[in-house]
């Protein structure tokens, strides 16, 4: 081990000495009340807590997608008042050749 | 109950108690309470010595794996308040000048130690205060002598930077 090893050595004994004069005694340790810390509950409490955060964002999911379907097969009912004779002059765009052979065929 | 292992681990309480608390990022309750998982899991079967590595290598794994699952739930195990721990007190300084000198040399190095990585703290922790060599520190950890041994170097380098630049 080399000077600087040493050093460290001697600072590690230095935390070690301190800590010696303060374990607890083994039989305080083991005759803690054991409901300080248990894990058991807590991992089935965080369990649970994410099993019903998960089946509440699924249910908000799917009633979603369902009010978007609703959306979307909807119309208006007036919807027929606009299906005016000649409309199609309006919403379509006759192209020069094509008039000619559209015309004869009418 | 098995009173063999129940005596082994009494005598070897002051060692584990010291290893606990540098997992527990020098908590002692925090300490108590994974120590007191450990031997409640050894004593009551619930982790079993194999005989692979000495007792007491095998001991240390325990309070490693206890600490680190105990660090994961230390937000939920915080919501609990029951009665604190009842920590010795310290014994009075016979040289005032003295105590605080070595007081911030311990809080020097432990500062340091904080600011590596877990295993290098690990490493350094097993051999230099629990005096193991760097093939028990690697069984401890549960890595290769290899890999302990990297860590063990870049940790020592690390720690004696920050020792240096200390104020």
């Amino acid at each position: 081990m080399s000077e600087q090893d040493h050093d460290l050595e001697e600072r590690f004994a230095e935390l070690k000495r301190y800590d010696r004069g303060r374990v607890p005694r083994y039989e305080r340790i083991v005759g803690l009340p054991r409901g300080r810390w248990r894990p058991a509950p807590l991992l089935a409490a965080a369990l649970l807590a994410v099993a019903l955060g998960g089946g509440l964002i699924l249910r908000s999911r799917g009633s979603r997608s369902a009010a978007a379907s609703w959306l979307a097969d909807w119309a208006s009912p007036t919807a027929a008042l606009l299906q005016t004779p000649g409309r199609e002059l309006m919403t379509t765009v006759p192209s020069v050749s094509e008039s000619v052979i559209t015309l004869e065929a009418q | 109950m098995n009173t063999e292992l129940a005596h082994q681990l009494a005598a070897s309480h002051e060692e584990n108690y010291a290893w606990a608390l540098g997992c527990c990022g020098r908590d002692a309750r925090e300490a108590e309470d994974v120590l007191q998982a450990v031997y409640l899991k050894v004593l009551e079967g619930r982790a079993r010595f194999d005989g692979r590595s000495s007792l007491k290598t095998w001991v240390f794994a325990v309070i490693r794996r206890t600490a680190a699952q105990h660090r994961r739930l230390r937000v939920f195990a915080r919501l609990r308040t029951q009665g604190l721990a009842e920590v010795p007190e310290p014994p009075a300084p016979t040289d005032l000048e003295e105590a605080l000198e070595l007081r911030q040399r311990r809080e020097q190095l432990w500062r340091a130690l904080e600011r590596l990585s877990r295993r290098q703290r690990e490493v350094l922790l097993l051999v230099f205060y629990h005096e193991h060599t760097i093939e028990e520190a690697a069984a401890v950890m549960g890595i290769g002598v290899g890999s302990a041994r990297t860590h063990y170097e870049c940790g020592k380098t690390r720690v004696r930077e920050l020792l240096k630049e200390a104020p």
